[in-house]
């Protein structure tokens, strides 16, 4: 089976593994404890803060660990809300639902919220709201990488629009970590979101990146664990495993990069002589990240067809993939329900070769043969 | 010859933290390397396989403690379930009443959740146990209100490690 749907998980890299594995076999003491073991496991977990907060240029006091992405997500959310009952949030209409969500959530409690617009591109358009709409806005959420398209939003004009307006910015960088170069200080981001699971860490661990500007109510309640943000035991062998996936992906950017254009190039030369539209093909996008359609062909039936034949690919994000609808992200694009309903998500890793492609690309020209030939057959 | 460098000291502390048991690391480990599916996946077998290791965890966890496997929602710690149970219930039946009785001698995540249940206008009866560490049942009774939505108490004491009488206090409640 080759596994093309990295945006979803990723395996746990040996390395991350050889650092975890002591945690998990050996006995560690509960950090909050004072005795040698517990000292042992809070020492751990700063060295992994560290690793954390070097990658991507910030502050390992500014690094609160979390549970999750989406817990992360709902932290810096539902913590603004509650400490500023005023704040009128804005937010993008391709962000993942573990922040649209809690936003609706909060907006049928009566908060304010406004969606900032993409283009047909994927590409968040700040400056196509009004200026009365970015008086009204105190606090802003855009994605840096799309999960689904994996366009590169320009944080950098975000940022800068909604300075000039006062405004703080929260990123869900979830997606760029590891394929792009994440600087939480040059971006001058108030906050920041990323996780363990989608760079070759382990599951179950994330982390919010928070300036001291951000006034924050806590989610969850107890020892005091994290500055007090965030209680709860920490989970000590997945922070350290984060901790070393960080500083391994981080110090594999170039490489990382170089291999996966490649076989980018590759895989959506082939899939355009099959006839596929590829989304947002002219913007910068991560170079793991090819969504694409073919006409005609239903999405869900040609990846069950990829699925019997060894290939393992997404028709969006796995979140959503529960329930068979369009993907929210090509319909705020403007694409037609129909294209949305084919599209697929190829998404390479660090073990993805180009002979992997090769394969693929011709199980795939055999398959679109066949149901295009079943289609006809029924007509 | 500093701290670090002596022999570990023999560890007594198991209600803070245990070791994993080797059995539990052997289990996990595939699951983290090969088995590593996200198990929201729906389209291919990495995620198929993932869903269902989840689901069997669910139906050993809910087999332990005598619950349905529908009865188990996972969160990542004591604490998050805590908070969940005590802010998401009350919540929930807030149009039935604001009182939440709890003890004295509870974990910090039910205190602190319930502290901030008050900030939200909630009223909070906070039991003190008898000498020997229990919750004294008529005092427990007269505590109850018209009002009062949620009760939550510690099944046995993180310090001194008494058990309370829980079937008791469920069947008052």
């Amino acid at each position: 089976m080759i596994y093309l749907d990295h945006n979803a998980t990723t395996a746990l890299h040996p390395e991350v593994l050889k650092m975890m594995l002591p945690y998990l076999e050996a006995q560690y003491g509960n950090p909050t404890a004072n005795h040698r073991f517990g000292r042992k496991a809070r020492s751990a977990i700063e060295d992994a803060r560290e690793q954390v907060a070097l990658s991507v240029n910030a502050h390992p006091s500014q690094v609160i660990f979390t549970a999750s992405g989406s817990e992360a997500n709902n932290m810096i959310i539902q913590g603004v809300a509650k400490s500023a009952p005023d704040t009128h949030f804005g937010y993008s209409s391709i962000e993942h639902p573990c922040i649209s969500r809690p936003i609706e959530s909060l907006k049928s409690r009566g908060y304010l919220a406004t969606k900032i617009p993409v283009d047909t591109a994927g590409e968040i358009q700040i400056n196509n709201l009004s200026s009365a709409d970015l008086k009204k806005i105190n606090f802003i959420s855009c994605m840096a990488v799309n999960n689904e398209t994996g366009v590169i939003q320009n944080l950098t004009e975000i940022v800068a629009t909604a300075k000039n307006h006062n405004i703080q910015v929260h990123s869900d960088a979830v997606q760029a970590l590891g394929k792009i170069n994440v600087n939480f200080e040059d971006l001058g981001l108030d906050a920041m979101t990323i996780s363990s699971h989608k760079i070759y860490g382990p599951q179950g661990i994330a982390a919010l990146v928070m300036n001291k500007k951000i006034d924050l109510y806590p989610l969850i309640e107890g020892g005091g664990q994290e500055r007090g943000l965030r209680s709860g035991t920490e989970n000590l062998a997945a922070i350290v495993g984060f901790g070393k996936a960080c500083e391994r992906a981080h110090n594999n950017l170039v490489t990382y990069n170089d291999a996966l254009k490649k076989i980018q190039i590759f895989l959506e030369s082939e899939l355009k002589k099959m006839g596929a539209i590829i989304f947002s093909e002219k913007v910068k996008r991560v170079a793991n990240t090819t969504f694409f359609s073919i006409k005609g062909i239903d999405g869900v039936t040609l990846l069950t067809a990829l699925d019997r034949l060894g290939y393992a690919v997404a028709s969006g994000s796995a979140c959503s993939s529960n329930n068979n609808e369009p993907s929210h992200v090509l319909l705020a694009m403007n694409i037609d329900e129909e294209t949305a309903m084919s599209a697929l998500r190829i998404s390479l890793g660090i073990d993805t070769t180009l002979q992997n492609i090769k394969d693929f690309v011709a199980a795939l020209k055999k398959e679109i043969e066949r149901l295009k030939q079943l289609t006809a057959m029924a007509a | 010859m500093n701290n670090e460098q002596r022999k570990m000291p023999i560890y007594l502390d198991y209600s803070a933290t245990t070791p994993v048991d080797p059995r539990v690391a052997e289990k996990m480990i595939p699951y983290i390397t090969e088995d590593f599916g996200n198990p929201a996946s729906r389209s291919h077998a990495y995620g198929w396989n993932a869903e269902k290791a989840v689901e069997n965890a669910r139906k050993e966890v809910a087999l332990l403690v005598n619950a349905d496997p529908r009865e188990i929602v996972w969160t990542s710690g004591a604490t998050e379930s805590n908070n969940l149970a005590i802010k998401g219930a009350s919540q929930f039946y807030s149009s039935k009443g604001k009182h939440i009785i709890t003890c004295s001698t509870e974990h910090k995540a039910v205190i602190d959740a319930v502290r901030e249940m008050e900030r939200l206008g909630y009223d909070a009866t906070y039991l003190t146990p008898e000498p020997n560490g229990l919750i004294d049942l008529e005092k427990f009774k007269a505590a109850i209100r018209p009002d009062t939505v949620l009760t939550t108490i510690m099944f046995v004491n993180n310090e001194i490690g008494v058990m309370q009488d829980i079937e008791s206090i469920g069947n008052i409640c």
